[in-house]
């Protein structure tokens, strides 16, 4: 049922962007794409989610705190 | 903001015609009012009876597995979801609400989340669509209504997430936790077990891109 629709396309509004990067950030996004097994774009949108999720909680007040895997050290992010 | 993208007809098995559905992306003030006018108070009453049957039972039959049990044969697992709190928490582009229109009417409704991590490509934390909340109306059910409006929405609105999954370069990844009852379905669908988390006690299932692919294939 409904096997025509399955693939469907959600986002119809896409809208391209010109994005210049040096090398340095170019070879940061190459490797996480290919540590993530993700394309570049994907990267970026995930990386934009992230970012605007952490500054909506941080200007709501909310600590963004990292811990070490021993639990004890604990240090607080400042997003910019 | 509401968008639609995608219309579709539709047999509407109560009244033996041929429906428009819309597909939106996003829901207005209007449709969380007529949730919470509409399906609130079915689904109440189905959980007050499925609470009243299994208070009747034994003390000794009483259990999680039978009020489980229960829930599923009264149709109403999910009579605690407020979908006026899931829509106002929503974080920018982090969440997204999904839902099926008959016009104005509400026939089901998906909320998925884009920041949680893969289950099963644990190591390196490939992102996923993750199916938060996913319901159908309480005459699509066919635990409530023997002969139910619409059929097969469910499977629609996790075709949409994977479809989604696909479109945000996920490779089809697409996970949830599911309620007891729906096991079977998400097991059906080729999703893989992962077993019961331990955090909400409910088993967590995820389409793997091969998975996601046969899922998808008509």
């Amino acid at each position: 049922m409904y096997t025509h629709l399955m693939k469907m396309k959600i986002t119809k509004r896409e809208r391209a962007l010109v994005l210049n990067l040096s090398e340095r950030e170019m070879a940061a996004l190459d490797q996480l794409a290919q540590r993530k097994g993700q394309t570049k774009s994907a990267i970026l949108r995930q990386a934009l989610r992230l970012y605007e999720s952490l500054d909506t909680r941080v200007s709501q007040g909310s600590r963004l705190v990292l811990e070490a895997p021993n639990k004890k050290d604990k240090a607080e992010v400042l997003l910019l | 903001m509401t968008s639609c993208f995608e219309t579709f007809t539709v047999h509407n098995h109560e009244t033996n015609e041929v429906c428009q559905i819309d597909f939106v992306d996003g829901l207005s003030d209007n449709h969380l009012e007529f949730v919470t006018k509409e399906w609130t108070p079915i689904l109440r009453d189905r959980w007050e009876r499925a609470s009243l049957t299994y208070h009747a039972l034994p003390s000794k039959k009483q259990s999680e597995r039978t009020w489980q049990e229960k829930q599923r044969k009264f149709g109403a697992p999910d009579s605690h979801w407020n979908w006026y709190e899931k829509n106002q928490s929503m974080q920018g582009s982090v969440h997204r609400i999904f839902a099926l229109l008959n016009c104005e009417v509400v026939e089901a409704l998906m909320r998925v989340d884009l920041s949680t991590p893969s289950q099963i490509q644990h190591a390196t934390r490939t992102p996923i669509v993750y199916v938060e909340y996913l319901a159908v109306a309480p005459w699509n059910r066919p635990a409530i209504q023997s002969r139910p409006r619409f059929k097969g929405f469910g499977t629609l609105l996790l075709g949409a997430a994977v479809s989604l999954s696909f479109e945000e370069g996920m490779d089809g990844r697409c996970g949830l936790h599911s309620l007891t009852q729906s096991e079977g379905f998400y097991i059906h669908a080729g999703m893989e077990n992962l077993g019961v988390d331990k955090t909400c006690g409910l088993k967590y299932f995820e389409f793997s891109p091969d998975a996601a692919r046969k899922f998808l294939e008509p």
